[in-house]
């Protein structure tokens, strides 16, 4: 199964940066959440537990490799299907949005399965109906809808963010994949006339955190007051940060969500903009990895499969940072690596594995 | 950026695209370079926010981090206040004063500890346990010590104020129940949110520390009498004093509701039930509005409001006649004979009876081995009965023949187009739904086939037969409105906090019951005469100048074999229990009531004098005027 050859051809650099990002995560959590009464073990204790989780499962995705799990790609695309309904039906409501399934003492969050199988089936449609030329937008219908679905069942929970993560994602793949430009544009013209209605679609309290981001002065007291708080905890950081465990906007609570969303308001507001842009580095470093291997791929799938699981490391990266420094509405998206969250955790180390597999296989014919 | 395999692809280019790695198709490849651009960009972008926040702005930040003195202060809606259908208030919000303490601006935890203890007794487990409560809440939120201080505290406490930097005194309002024992039940209370109620609330909607309804219709309203949480961002000094305002969303407060509970009621109601248990239900058989649900015994819903300490909660709880229990909507008895109304309706529809059918009562009749006794089988029975005089009497035997004559599932029919059986749908939790026993019932639940003998025990309202008050109340309506299912209703209206007219609440449902007009008025006519003819069982129920109508019921607790005991040589528990339904005036009823007694003996001795009562009351507010003939009659009475 691992054969020498395919050991040989691991992707040393990203494993290297993995284990950083990794690290400094769990460093990071220690102090953001340190004055949190927890039931069990600390927070950061846990992380480091879920990482060395997330190890298992991109060791697993690698072995197994990307065409095995393209061929059963649809029957992991319908599970995850079914249980995003099921979540809708029996999920557990949490702050008002039902995003868990409770099975036994496992609190599973289906929603953040759903990338990798969406990234998984349309690796395997495109991989099938490679005609070698620009797809045109009446080809997309079905592709688009592989992505939708999920989308709507998640838009649904209700879990803004991860939906638009999706759409992201597979927007990504159908892009390198490869669209007509005359598509393009008109694909990008409907969307932009289509916004209004999707608006109408959103939440009083998803309205309300757009319209913050627009006037902070509009809502003093929620997203707005945690944004101000963010770039707060963010510009006090400074060129050289306050030090470990010595950030006051996050050791007196003034952040919101501070070991999960805004984890990276805390990285730089204890290790200034040096740690920003080390951190922000490293994740960039992992992102051109994933684009170089895309360029030494041997079939569509692997290319496809390659360019998801980046997709899935630079838009949450994107878009939360964006966030926490006040450039992006208020969206949960956890960060890589930084945010605490098991499910996410174990997701981007499957991406990871994803890429993996196929960087080990680039020599292996069939 | 991209690595360029140079010498593979110039091998590769000879073929087709169709043969190349995708790696190298051309359009691939830019796609690919594109991605670098953007991801590019979008990284410079990040980092150029980050050194402009940090970099640029980083002096000022710190600056404004250091003096982080911006705070969120809450502004709790003030509650929707609940009115009776005269106006009267019934829940109000009174200011209360709240010992709390702002950890961030205590400088000397030893000093506030052993201060606290000395001036107000709070020991330090209370002050551990209250900021573990509070473990996780925004910075600068007032940790909540004790509630509603006395004044002598709060005289301690202000002398003191300035030693104990970080203690405050915060003026909260309360819930305040201006008729607490007389409206526990129906209006509820209120408690301090907990976590899991937190959880499954919307984002936002609560905070730690507040009130949440946790009964009657503060529980069921608590939607529109919430009101909307207002915020105010302000800048505070060194020691946590107000220095300006930023910004404000004022507060929203919540509905007020208009009910149809007449309060006057609800005291005659716990009056005329004293220390007895059970419950009074009164509303309007035109459509449904209750004025009247009061369970007895009742008990002191502002101690919710206050703080319980738990010996009296454990007091309340495993009290042996269970005050906190809405007897009127949740109370289950079986119905005796107030079910004779089902059994008449049921008999004259199917055509088993009709006004001129007599049976002969001997004080007792047998089915197979066994003797099924007439309650009056001391003194030899009712004789020859028709309906009319069955229903003045409550003569066993007659509805036993019916019974039988009809079998259980057509009764079982009857009484569910009476509402029995099913929930009313009143806006209230905890409310029971009672059992309408027939053979498949019996089959799933002993899985035993009914036996004919049952068949007779149900028709006098024994046997399985369970309703509550709030059922009886809507049944007996059934006649008096001339054959229509209501459904029951505690809120007129609500007022909307901009101000304006109340706004009416949609009428609860009401919907016909098949029964011939003439069969209703044959129905009705035995009601009368029990209250109003002589040897009618309900007879304690006359009323000067007004004639009702009504139902006595004795529903048996335990079977006694053998009547060692009589009246109040009977242990209290295995006495019967007692109910009366009555409606009147007569001619155009506007009010229905329902009352048990539980174990108050019999229906026309224990249960028909509170009906009075309620009557009573309710006429002295709307009193009725005396038509011809019909006040002649009253003053036979």
């Amino acid at each position: 199964m691992l054969d020498r050859r395919m050991a040989a051809n691991i992707d040393w650099i990203s494993l290297v940066l993995i284990v950083i990002l990794g690290a400094i995560g769990v460093v990071n959590l220690y102090s953001a959440a340190s004055s949190f009464q927890t039931a069990g073990s600390a927070v950061y204790l846990k992380q480091l537990y879920w990482m060395l989780l997330g190890f298992g499962v991109m060791l697993l995705v690698a072995i197994i490799g990307y065409q095995r799990l393209c061929s059963l790609s649809l029957v992991f695309y319908a599970v995850v299907v079914i249980l995003l309904v099921a979540v809708l039906i029996w999920g557990k409501v949490i702050g008002g949005s039902q995003r868990w399934l409770l099975i036994g003492p496992l609190r599973l969050q289906p929603s953040e399965l759903a990338r990798l199988a969406v990234v998984l089936v349309l690796a395997q449609y495109f991989q099938r109906r490679d005609f070698g030329q620009p797809y045109t937008l009446r080809r997309l219908i079905v592709p688009a809808m592989i992505a939708m679905v999920p989308a709507v069942l998640i838009l649904k929970q209700p879990d803004l963010g991860t939906s638009l993560m999706i759409l992201a994602v597979a927007g990504s793949v159908i892009l390198i994949n490869g669209i007509r430009l005359s598509s393009l544009a008109i694909a990008s013209g409907t969307l932009l006339a289509v916004l209004p209605l999707a608006w109408s679609f959103l939440k009083d309290y998803q309205k309300r955190r757009i319209f913050s981001f627009l006037d902070p002065e509009s809502d003093p007291l929620g997203a707005a007051y945690h944004l101000i708080q963010s770039k707060i905890a963010v510009g006090s950081g400074g060129f050289w940060g306050k030090g470990f465990m010595a950030g006051t906007q996050t050791q007196l609570h003034f952040l919101p969500e501070q070991h999960t969303d805004f984890a990276f308001s805390v990285l730089n507001e204890e290790w200034g903009f040096i740690g920003g842009v080390v951190v922000l580095g490293l994740l960039a470093a992992l992102v051109y990895r994933g684009i170089v291997q895309a360029t030494r791929t041997k079939d569509r799938a692997g290319l496809l499969c390659v360019i998801g699981g980046t997709a899935m490391i630079f838009w949450p990266t994107f878009i939360n940072v964006g966030m926490v420094l006040g450039l992006a509405p208020v969206v949960g998206i956890p960060l890589p690596f930084v945010s605490y969250g098991g499910s996410n955790m174990l997701t981007v180390m499957a991406a990871l594995g994803l890429i993996q597999s196929v960087s080990m296989r680039r020599y292996v014919f069939h | 950026m991209l690595p360029i395999n140079g010498k593979k692809k110039s091998r590769r280019r000879i073929t087709r695209n169709r043969g190349m790695d995708p790696g190298e198709l051309p359009q691939v490849r830019h796609a690919l370079a594109a991605a670098v651009v953007v991801v590019s960009l979008a990284f410079v972008v990040l980092i150029g926010r980050l050194w402009y926040l940090q970099v640029l702005h980083g002096e000022e930040y710190r600056t404004k981090s250091e003096n982080n003195r911006v705070r969120l202060e809450d502004e709790p809606p003030s509650r929707g206040l609940i009115y009776d259908c005269q106006g009267r208030l019934l829940a109000d919000n009174r200011p209360a004063f709240t010992l709390a303490v702002i950890p961030e601006d205590v400088k000397d935890w030893g000093l506030i500890i052993r201060r606290l203890g000395e001036l107000v007794g709070i020991t330090e487990q209370q002050i551990e346990h209250a900021r573990k409560a509070a473990g996780g809440a925004a910075p600068f939120k007032p940790v909540r010590l004790a509630s509603h201080l006395t004044r002598d505290q709060l005289a301690v406490l202000e002398t003191f104020r300035y030693e104990l930097p970080g203690v405050v005194v915060l003026v909260e309002y309360r819930r305040a129940y201006l008729a607490a024992k007389e409206t526990a039940h129906v209006i509820g209370y209120l408690g301090e949110i907990n976590r899991t109620e937190m959880e499954k609330a919307p984002k936002g909607r609560y905070r730690l520390g507040d009130y949440i309804g946790r009964s009657g219709l503060e529980k069921s309203r608590e939607r529109v009498l919430q009101g909307k949480r207002g915020a105010r961002q302000i800048e505070v000094d060194a020691v946590g004093r107000e220095l300006n305002l930023i910004s404000a969303v004022p507060a929203v407060p919540g509905y007020d509701l208009i009910l149809s509970i007449d309060l006057n009621l609800q005291k005659a109601a716990a009056e005329a039930m004293g220390e007895e248990v059970g419950a009074v239900v009164a509303l309007n058989p035109k459509n449904g509005q209750v004025y009247c649900l009061y369970s007895s015994p009742s008990f002191d819903q502002n101690s919710f409001i206050k703080g319980m300490s738990s010996e009296e909660w454990k007091k309340l709880v495993n009290h042996p006649r269970h005050p906190l229990k809405d007897r009127a909507i949740s109370g289950l008895y079986p119905p005796g004979s107030t079910y004779k109304i089902v059994t008449s309706a049921a008999g004259l529809a199917e055509g088993v009876v009709n006004t001129e059918t007599t049976h002969f009562c001997k004080g007792e009749m047998s089915l197979g081995r066994r003797t099924y006794k007439c309650w009056i089988w001391k003194r030899g029975g009712h004789g020859s009965v028709n309906l009319h005089k069955a229903l003045r009497e409550s003569c066993d035997v007659y509805y036993y023949r019916v019974g039988k004559a009809l079998g259980v599932e057509r009764l079982a029919k009857w009484a569910r187009k009476f509402g029995l059986g099913r929930t009313t749908g009143i806006p209230l939790s905890h409310e029971a739904a009672g059992l309408v026993p027939d053979s498949q019932w019996k089959e799933r639940r002993f899985k035993e086939p009914w036996q004919e003998g049952e068949t007779l025990s149900v028709a006098i309202g024994q046997g399985f037969n369970l309703v509550t008050p709030l059922q009886l109340a809507r049944m007996v309506s059934v006649i008096a409105n001339g054959g229509k299912l209501v459904t029951p209703t505690l809120v007129q209206a609500v007022v909307k906090p901009e101000g304006g007219e109340p706004v009416s609440e949609p009428p609860g449902l009401i919907s016909p019951v098949d029964i011939k007009p003439a069969h209703l008025k044959n129905i009705h006519d035995g009601l009368v005469a029990v209250v109003n003819e002589p040897h009618g069982t309900g007879w304690r129920c006359r009323l000067p100048g007004i004639k009702a109508a009504g139902k006595t019921g004795t529903a048996q607790v335990v079977a006694l074999k053998v009547e060692k005991a009589y009246g109040d040589e009977i242990p209290w528990k295995y006495r019967d229990h007692a109910l009366f339904v009555a409606y009147a005036p007569a001619e155009d009823p506007t009010i229905a009531v329902a009352v048990v007694v539980e174990h108050g003996g019999h229906g026309g001795a224990a249960a028909a004098p509170v009906a009075k009562q309620i009557l009573e009351a309710y006429f002295k507010e709307h009193p009725v005027q005396p038509q011809e003939g019909e006040k002649k009659e009253g003053g036979d009475a």
